[in-house]
């Protein structure tokens, strides 16, 4: 349709409306759009200036590198690789902002998404790189975790994963470290890898790692997990209710490490005490799942369970009057 | 067009009137480009914007007296500080968030919604708070308050003091549990109400006119079939619903009194439907029902009657129920639809259903309400958040005589004997009803103290016992006393936990639509018992879609959420290796732990291998 038979339709909506009126106003929104750019030009903020670059003037990696380091820390895996990847690949490994750059950057490749094979195979590359650079320093123990963690599982359909190699990346940390934080870390992974095989004399391998491995002294909030992770296994996988309870009041004792599930895991020992005949853990349990999370949703449960009369009155009174 | 005897072309009168309209939005434009950008044409001040949903009357109202007091503050107006609270309505919030938070031009504080909330991205978006909850509330001090509010402000200032030392975490009802992202095991959001559990709304006129019209039923010489259906007898066993005793003809006499047994609700209902076709009132029903999730009675009835199947449910002891655990169940033949306590929730359910209006599933929860209020319906289900909706909306009724008093009172429950005594021996917890409208702080924020600072002075006892009042909500500050109206919303603590319910969620798409649809249909008549129990087994059943679609679809999400946790365990541990943060190196705890116990799914196929243990994981089962 060409254009007057538009203005002519609109002109017949229009009613009194005559074309020659309608032409006449028609520039108004053309004059009153170039006046509100004019109003406000002067209020919108320029974009940063950029001083002209000199071809001889040094590369500044620090500022691109701290603002990768930053989005990485805001979970923004994609925007810290684009980042990080050029600056990273530009510094020298001798320069002191390498190790926590390459880190990041191999981080930011790893977990970004969709994952893709070969940014993974860099992550890996890059990984190996700073075991080897800050090797003796957490970050290097770390970054042999990661290498572990890559392996043992597929990030996508076509990743196979490898946990024996994985499990040699966990065992070294475990030697190479040993006595460090980075140890307890490596034990739970290195744990963990058996148990996912299921067969029963995997997990009783990893029970003995955890075992060996917990230092309660140095690093009680680390024994503490392996403990719960310990009683876990015991009764989940091995069908052992002794060994599971007695971890259990262990774990209890050292502190959970999240304590908002704290009443969660008080609730579900007792009921496995309860069920396999030993009520005397199982009252005590319940007893500080009551006093100490009154609000838990287990409250009304537990005081059942405990003969405590519950608050009749709130459950199965026919009427409460305001 | 003739003015003042001159000619005006009609033209004119268009651009003149484009031109002011143009002013006006320019203007407009212009006042709010200045007060929010990082400039300011008029002042130095900073606003902080506070984005919430809560448009039901009063909530508004409510929280603007709060911010009027803290604009008010003297130290607030030297830093030039005003806060704003920007109400959205609930159907576009979360796409207004969503919008905000990538275009990095989100409100300084928000009620998280929509797509961002969960996992990395509340973690992305919105500010950890673990590090400021464990230190007190400088506003639960009396002394601090005093001198910040000062005593021209009217409040009543009745602190104590012993909320003086304690953690600000400590100071809410809940504990700040609503506030804890499990995940991230941290704090990203502080509740400023709370929700209130859903209680049973009463119009006391037609609660009258209902239990009048039974009396005289009751009394006559031949009473009705409708009522004498009702009645358990010998001969009615099975069907009759409560006893002709005197403690029910008693209650029948006291026309106020709101039933007390779930014999009595239902036998009123009964003689309301009757009184409402005796007297030609086609659109007066007993119950106001609709498709509102609250609003329908037959769920708060659900968790007691369906939880005696969780402990042979569970995969692993002493835990909740699960959506593949329930359905794994039922091809187990754990429950199904010929156990006694489902068949009888149905029938519970059917029954109430009937007392909703006709076609009650294409109404919404505005319609349900609209219906209540204007004396349409005796009965209403709704929660607290909606109480001062109800209240607004009786008040405001034109016609001074067509307002009605209202009671609200718990469900009722069955008194023994009564039919459904034996399953309804417990009501359910409502720990999940506590903090509501919780805040969270936009990561970009410019003013993060002073965010905080509003957060805190918004749950300072007084000042959220005053604000939830004004608002018609039930505050959260500890010890903060509610409005009286209020007080029959306070959640109860004791019952049996939700969870141990049958109620499939976030299960596949076929499975949902099988469960939801088909209850739907049979609780609206359009299908009887025997039809959907059929449709929903064969679903459940159903070689591909069913139970083993489940078992691989959850699988598959237990693998993506163990990608999910790497992503969270790296960046944490990248900050205790930087900083050494003590906050960081809880979480990194705490999300191993859970990493241990489910990675990969490894929880999944150790009860594939308990439960069919001759069968390789995620095979069919060979049918026995």
């Amino acid at each position: 349709m060409p254009l007057r038979s538009y203005t002519q339709l609109a002109s017949s909506i229009l009613g009194h409306f005559r074309l020659a009126t309608l032409c006449r106003i028609l520039p108004c929104p053309i004059l009153l759009s170039g006046l509100s750019l004019g109003l406000f030009i002067p209020f919108t903020p320029l974009a940063a200036e950029v001083e002209p670059s000199s071809t001889e003037a040094p590369i500044n990696h620090e500022a691109p590198i701290s603002s990768g380091l930053q989005a990485l820390l805001n979970f923004d895996f994609s925007g810290a690789y684009s980042e990080l990847r050029e600056h990273h690949e530009n510094l020298s490994p001798s320069d002191p902002l390498w190790p926590e750059a390459a880190y990041a950057y191999a981080q930011a490749a790893w977990h970004r998404s969709p994952p893709n094979n070969n940014t993974i195979r860099r992550a890996r590359e890059v990984l190996e790189e700073v075991a080897i650079q800050a090797e003796g320093t957490p970050l290097g123990a770390a970054a042999l975790l990661d290498i572990g963690r890559i392996l043992e599982v597929a990030d996508n359909r076509d990743d196979q994963p490898d946990p024996e190699q994985a499990e040699r990346y966990y065992r070294r940390v475990l030697e190479e470290y040993a006595g460090s934080r980075m140890a307890q870390r490596a034990a739970l992974y290195l744990a963990q890898v058996k148990v996912q095989s299921l067969e029963e004399a995997r997990v009783r391998e990893a029970l003995n790692i955890l075992q060996q491995t917990e230092d309660v002294d140095r690093f009680p909030e680390w024994a503490a997990v392996m403990t719960y992770y310990a009683a876990h296994l015991s009764y989940f996988y091995l069908d052992d209710a002794d060994t599971a309870l007695a971890y259990f009041e262990r774990a209890r004792q050292l502190g959970f490490a999240n304590q908002a599930t704290a009443d969660r895991k008080l609730w579900q020992f007792a009921q496995i005490a309860r069920k396999t005949g030993r009520s005397n853990w199982a009252d005590k349990w319940l007893q500080q799942l009551l006093n100490e999370y009154p609000n838990s949703i287990y409250g009304w449960a537990a005081r059942q369970q405990l003969g405590a009369s519950p608050d009749s009155e709130t459950l199965t009174s026919a009427q409460d009057r305001p | 067009m003739k003015i003042a005897g001159k000619t005006i072309s009609p033209a004119w009168i268009s651009a003149v009137l484009l031109f002011i309209a143009y002013l006006f939005s320019t203007g407009r434009a212009l006042l709010i480009s200045c007060s929010t950008g990082d400039h300011s044409m008029f002042s130095d001040g900073r606003i902080i914007r506070v984005a919430h949903w809560q448009l039901e009357p009063g909530y508004r109202e409510g929280l603007q007296w709060a911010i009027d007091q803290y604009n008010q503050l003297p130290r607030v107006r030297e830093a030039g500080i005003t806060v704003e609270q920007i109400p959205v309505t609930e159907r576009v919030y979360p796409q207004f968030l969503n919008v905000h938070l990538i275009a990095g031009t989100a409100p300084d504080i928000a009620v998280a919604a929509g797509s961002f909330t969960g996992g990395a991205d509340a973690a992305r978006f919105f500010a950890a708070l673990g590090e400021f909850v464990n230190s007190p509330n400088p506003y639960n001090d009396p002394a601090t308050l005093a001198a910040a509010i000062g005593e021209e402000s009217g409040i009543a200032l009745d602190l104590d003091g012993s909320l003086s030392n304690t953690p600000w975490r400590s100071t809410f009802a809940d504990n700040l549990e609503t506030g804890f992202n499990s995940q991230l095991n941290d704090y990203y959001a502080i509740p400023v109400s709370t929700w209130g559990a859903v209680r049973i709304f009463y119009n006391l006129e037609l609660l009258a006119t209902g239990k009048r019209f039974a009396l005289e039923a009751a009394q006559s010489e031949s009473e009705p079939q409708w009522l004498r259906q009702l009645w358990q007898t010998p001969e009615n066993p099975a069907s009759g619903f409560l006893l002709r005793n005197q403690a029910n003809l008693s209650w029948l006499e006291n026309f106020r009194q709101p039933p007390e047994t779930l014999g009595q609700l239902i036998l009123f209902c009964e003689a309301l439907q009757a009184y409402a076709a005796a007297s030609g009132q086609s659109t007066l029903v007993p119950i106001s029902g609709s498709n509102y999730v609250s609003s329908d009675m037959t769920i708060i009835y659900r968790t007691p009657f369906l939880s005696g199947f969780h402990e042979d449910s569970v995969f692993f002891t002493g835990t909740g129920l699960n959506s593949l655990e329930i359905i794994d169940a039922f091809s187990r033949g754990i429950w199904n639809f010929e156990k006694p306590a489902v068949r009888e929730y149905f029938k519970l359910g059917q029954q109430l259903s009937s007392y909703y209006p006709t076609g009650f599933l294409g109404l919404d929860r505005e319609q349900a309400l609209r219906r209540f209020v204007l004396g349409q319906a005796a009965i209403m289900a709704a929660g607290g958040w909606d109480a001062s909706s109800v209240y607004a909306g009786v008040r405001s009724r034109d016609n001074p005589a067509d307002q009605f008093e209202v009671a609200v009172r718990k469900y009722p429950l069955p008194a023994p004997g009564e039919r459904w005594s034996e399953y309804l021996n417990a009501r359910t917890n409502e720990a999940t009803a506590s903090g509501g409208v919780s805040f969270s702080i936009y990561k970009q924020t410019k003013s993060l103290d002073w965010t905080l600072d509003f957060l805190k002075f918004l749950t300072a006892q007084p000042i959220n016992r005053r604000f939830n009042a004004e608002a018609g909500w039930l505050p959260v500050t500890s010890g903060a006393e509610p409005v009286e109206h209020m007080k029959p919303f306070v959640p109860m603590m004791e019952g049996i936990p939700e969870g141990w319910s049958l109620r499939p969620r976030y299960v596949t798409g076929a499975l949902s639509f099988a469960w939801t649809q088909n209850l739907k249909r049979f609780f609206s008549g359009k299908s009887n018992y025997d039809e959907m129990a059929q449709a929903i087994s064969d679903e459940f059943l159903h070689e591909l879609r069913g139970v083993f679609g489940l078992w691989q679809s959850e699988f598959q999400r237990a693998r993506d959420r163990s990608r999910a946790r790497d992503r969270f365990t790296s960046i944490e541990r990248l900050r205790v290796l930087r900083t050494g943060d003590e906050a960081a190196i809880d979480r990194e705890l705490s999300l191993m732990e859970a990493t241990l116990t489910s990675d990969e799914g490894v929880d999944l196929r150790n009860a594939w291998s308990r439960l069919y243990p001759d069968t390789p994981f995620l095979k069919p089962p060979v049918a026995k």
